[in-house]
């Protein structure tokens, strides 16, 4: 606890308040635009952060976050277009109650729903943390290695959908770290003569092309087809019977969601899917389902807002990003020449445990400041998206710009939104790609150590008992849904024999 | 014919997909080869793309012959051959706007840009509001990114710069 009083105390320092405070206004800001979640809000803005000293930058990333998992939550219940995954379950009961004219109660919930949940993983992380990061602080190449590996096994078995599609991402994602200088030696790799690709590709240009622009140009193409109407809002203030049947949901979503941002591969979607099923089980109302059951807005927000937090223990603590966002982050402490880690927790206390206290204080703004703000927001999303397009593209140019002073960054952009906006056409899901791309670099200098270091690769990982366990747990996550479907197969075939 | 040209389109698509992984995969492979690949002990810098690229070209292969069930959440709105030129009008836009950028500078290239990309949303070639827009944009954007937080931009070569 000692560190976290810490981190309070770089938190509430009046710039990191500003940074903070600015972060979630203007994370809100595009968080309420129809199809701009936190994964494209956080790319666009990252190159807004890299003047910054580390501790400000991350603490205005987090303050992004939240305000944009708050914006798309709005969107979700005023308009029912989520911003991302993440809000998909808000919309389902939150814009039902919208057009029962208790749009104002839905919001206000989810927010303090998100505000609870966002305490609740403050305090968990600083419990948490310091046993798994000396746990961790044993870990060598083969460890790490796993741990990346485990980490793409999940997201494999989680992933919607195609799961060829899926590792192709993966493969793609890490052939894109690939170029650049090799990790050892420093030869040029997939660089094509072309100077600029000598360093690689920026974290930043890649994510901000394939989720930022890529995402902009999707929304281009629907310009004609998509049209909106925002929902009144009405009083912000629940009913006494909102009150009483949010209170459970909220708090089992707080944990429930937690537990799961902890997995890597789980965060805010799975955490806000897995909770909406919950209640769904435990409500005395299933038949408001899907009609405006606050329940259904209530669990998810505090889930997703939970599992977020959540997500930042593997990040902060063993340096593995877990979903897209964490992703981003990971990308944007290395800019700022941090590497997230067992390490960092005793190198740089002040970035981990501000961050854990700003998730804090984020959450705080957010019900203080952005409750009073929502007449602004809902003005905002009056304005017709063909209008707003056009300020996003600049702003991402002017970002791409920035970071070197150079053109080339904004052709790399735009190749990357078109591959984004391609593979969105094509239905590929793109969160894995970006993981990779992360990830690509750390787990190559894994294997590469590992190898170096095993005369017999076998005999190697024999005397790793905590690579080994958790490989085998990994093989555990492929192994048994492949039983279950053989039990399934074998199951019909015998009813089908007795028929 | 509409319907025919857009289950052919659906047909299509995820074996398109598969396509453009192939050609990736191959050039891929192609490349790491010319790289040293190393001893399994001692890794070379080609190794692991090598392997990488493989696995690309054997994915793609698998998915072309065996396309499999889609996204589950996969957006079913499209924008049809409007909305596809809308996306590539804006897409020269910013490629332009890229390449005239050191030449014409940032308050020129950025007007113009921003001219583009409003008409494109209004669906007019010529259109009063939308210059007004691009002016009032462009300005705001240099006065907070060029003057406020000194991001250096370039005043463009044309103009003696």
């Amino acid at each position: 606890m000692e560190g976290l009083l810490g981190g309070f105390i770089v938190a509430l320092k009046p710039m990191n308040l500003v940074f903070c405070f600015g972060g979630a206004l203007i994370g809100t800001l595009i968080g309420v635009l129809p199809g701009l979640g936190p994964t494209a809000a956080i790319a666009m803005l990252l190159p807004l952060t890299i003047g910054l000293d580390p501790v400000s930058a991350i603490i205005m990333i987090a303050g992004i976050y939240y305000g944009a998992s708050y914006g798309g939550s709005t969107t979700a219940i005023l308009v029912k277009i989520p911003g991302e995954a993440q809000s998909v379950v808000t919309c389902l009961d939150g814009y039902k109650m919208a057009q029962q004219g208790r749009a104002g109660s839905a919001i206000a919930i989810a927010a303090i729903g998100s505000f609870v949940a966002g305490t609740v993983g403050a305090l968990a992380i600083g419990l948490i943390s310091m046993p798994l990061v000396e746990f961790a602080i044993r870990f060598g190449p083969a460890e790490n290695l796993s741990l990346l590996l485990l980490g793409f096994i999940v997201i494999l078995v989680l992933a919607k959908g195609n799961v060829v599609k899926s590792l192709i991402m993966i493969v793609a994602g890490l052939l894109l770290a690939m170029v650049g200088q090799d990790v050892i030696t420093g030869q040029p790799r997939f660089t094509f003569g072309i100077p600029e690709l000598t360093d690689g590709f920026g974290v930043v240009v890649v994510a901000m092309g394939i989720f930022g622009l890529g995402e902009v140009l999707e929304n281009v193409e629907k310009f004609r087809t998509r049209s909106m109407q925002a929902v009144p809002v009405g009083s912000l203030m629940p009913t006494k019977e909102d009150w009483k049947r949010s209170a459970m949901p909220i708090a089992r979503g707080s944990v429930l969601g937690f537990l799961i941002g902890l997995l890597p591969g789980g965060g805010a979607t799975l955490a806000s899917f897995i909770s909406y099923g919950v209640e769904k089980k435990f409500t005395k109302h299933p038949e408001e389902f899907g009609n405006g059951a606050v329940e259904g807005v209530a669990g998810p927000e505090a889930a997703n807002n939970a599992g977020a937090a959540g997500s930042f223990i593997p990040l902060l603590a063993l340096g593995l990003p877990g979903n897209p966002v964490t992703a981003l982050l990971l990308g944007a402490l290395i800019v700022h020449n941090v590497t997230p880690g067992p390490l960092m927790i005793q190198e740089r206390p002040e970035i981990f445990w501000g961050v854990v206290a700003s998730m804090y204080v984020g959450n705080v703004m957010l019900v203080a400041l952005n409750l009073p703000l929502i007449g602004i927001w809902v003005q905002l999303l009056k304005v017709p998206y063909r209008a707003l397009y056009a300020a996003l593209i600049l702003f991402m140019i002017i970002g791409a710009y920035s970071l070197n002073n150079n053109p080339v960054e904004v052709l790399l952009l735009l190749l990357f939104g078109v591959l984004g906006y391609g593979l969105r056409k094509l239905r590929f899901d793109t969160a894995p790609l970006i993981l990779a791309f992360v990830l690509g670099g750390p787990i190559e200098f894994n294997l590469r150590q590992t190898m170096m270091l095993a005369r017999d690769p076998l005999d190697y990982l024999m005397g790793r008992p905590i690579a080994l366990t958790i490989l085998g747990f990994g093989l555990l996550l492929i192994v048994l849904p492949m039983f279950s479907k053989v039990r399934q197969k074998l199951m019909v075939a015998r009813a089908v024999n007795e028929l | 014919m509409t319907g025919k040209t857009s289950s052919l389109a659906e047909a299509l698509r995820p074996r398109l997909g598969a396509v453009v992984g192939i050609i990736c995969g191959l050039i891929g492979t192609f490349a790491s080869l010319q790289l040293p690949l190393g001893t399994s002990r001692l890794l070379g810098p080609g190794a692991v793309p090598l392997l990488l690229s493989l696995a690309m070209t054997g994915l793609s292969l698998a998915l072309f012959v065996k396309p499999g069930p889609d996204e589950a959440d996969a957006d079913e709105e499209d924008g049809g051959l409007h909305g596809a030129a809308m996306v590539t009008l804006v897409v020269l836009m910013i490629g332009a706007f890229a390449l005239l950028l050191t030449w014409l500078g940032f308050i020129t290239a950025g007007t113009a840009l921003m001219y583009g990309l409003y008409a494109i949303g209004e669906e007019k070639l010529v259109s009063a509001k939308a210059l007004v827009r691009a002016v009032l944009t462009a300005l705001a954007a240099y006065l907070l990114f060029v003057v406020a937080l000194s991001v250096n931009m370039p005043a463009g070569s044309l103009w003696g710069y």
